[in-house]
């Protein structure tokens, strides 16, 4: 996978023009599955996605390593953290307590939802209502906190890799963790619901 | 036996926040107490809660077009700023170009003119007037000796 990552980018800076498609394809998913987890709306999570990805594709020339993933996910922590600074400058509203989309538009709404696969839809409907549920508590922790949680927990990096995507020490990292899930141990619901 | 596991403990241990020696001492507790085993069940059974986020939404096939679509054009005016610096810098190397020709055209003729003056009597005020180059003009004249220089064949 890193190493495919590399000659990708090599493809890439060679002129390749379907190799920056490919790395897309091949990071979207997990990217864009963090930014929705971030942010409250999807139409913001598109926003950031291609924002992301445009950095991404101006900035590739200068990467070093051999696996995308960390570093693509630094790019997309960044916009997503700068983008709240910026809302929070302007609004001076705190995101934690709101779960409307500012636009007054649907924004989780059950029919903008992609499920993994099919169900009946009583189900659906429940489903979604625990999705609700884990959102806004999601939603409640600070940015930073959500943020390593979702790093660590959803994309499964380790705890030196978040360090190195949030720019700080590990130990500022397992705080905000430990933190998050000191939080969430209340505010989940007590249901299991774990199963898909 | 010790004191039981506290709920901080318990998140720690299970998502690997705790020091070596700490964790090692967890471990051997959970080992022996089945209270606490419960405790850290009941634990990761609300954490686990947060799984039906997994695969919530799915990265669209028109978001991943659109990305491509935005990179390419944010990437045109680069190309057009570029290309505009190559079409001005053409234009600027030609008048510069032309300029120098007209000097050194100019100053050659000064060139042939003085030297002209210098070596020729003039039997009139004509030769003053008219800087012809052209050599059938000179030819034509009644002064065949008024050889120019720079036409040493004539
Ligand atoms: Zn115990």
């Amino acid at each position: 996978m890193e190493h495919n990552d590399r000659i990708l980018i090599e493809a890439h800076c060679n002129g390749s023009a379907d190799a920056f498609e490919t790395i897309i394809r091949r990071h979207g998913p997990a990217v864009y599955g963090y930014l929705v987890k971030m942010v409250k709306d999807t139409h913001k999570a598109d926003d950031l996605f291609q924002e992301t990805f445009q950095k991404a594709y101006e900035k590739i020339g200068d990467f070093r390593g051999v696996d995308l993933k960390p570093w693509i996910h630094a790019i997309a922590a960044n916009a997503a953290l700068t983008g709240f600074r910026k809302e929070k400058r302007k609004h001076m509203v705190s995101l934690n307590s709101d779960t409307s989309c500012p636009d007054g538009k649907h924004c989780f709404d059950i029919d903008n939802v992609v499920l993994a696969d099919q169900k009946e839809p009583s189900e659906i409907l429940e489903m979604e209502e625990k999705r609700r549920n884990v959102r806004q508590a999601l939603m409640k922790l600070p940015d930073q906190q959500r943020t390593t949680l979702i790093l660590s927990y959803y994309q499964k990096l380790t705890y030196k890799q978040i360090a190195e995507i949030l720019n700080c020490s590990i130990g500022t990292v397992k705080t905000n963790m430990f933190r998050a899930l000191k939080r969430l141990a209340v505010l989940l619901p007590e249901s299991s619901g774990g199963q898909i | 036996m010790k004191p039981h596991l506290t709920q901080d403990v318990l998140i720690q241990y299970q998502f690997d926040l705790l020091e070596e020696a700490q964790r090692n001492e967890a471990a051997t507790h959970l080992e022996e107490c089945s209270q606490c085993r419960e405790a850290l069940e009941k634990l990761k059974q609300r954490f686990l809660s947060l799984d039906v986020l997994d695969n919530e939404e799915v990265l669209s096939d028109q978001l991943v077009q659109k990305t491509i679509a935005s990179i390419h054009q944010s990437k045109e005016p680069e190309l057009n700023r570029r290309r505009l610096w190559v079409k001005w810098g053409a234009i600027a190397a030609g008048i510069v170009l032309a300029t120098a020709i007209v000097f050194i055209g100019q100053d050659q003729w000064q060139e042939q003119s003085r030297q002209v003056l210098n070596t020729t009597q003039m039997p009139d005020d004509k030769s003053l007037t008219a800087p012809e180059k052209d050599d059938a003009h000179f030819s034509n004249s009644s002064r065949p000796d008024m050889n120019s220089p720079a036409e040493p064949n004539f």
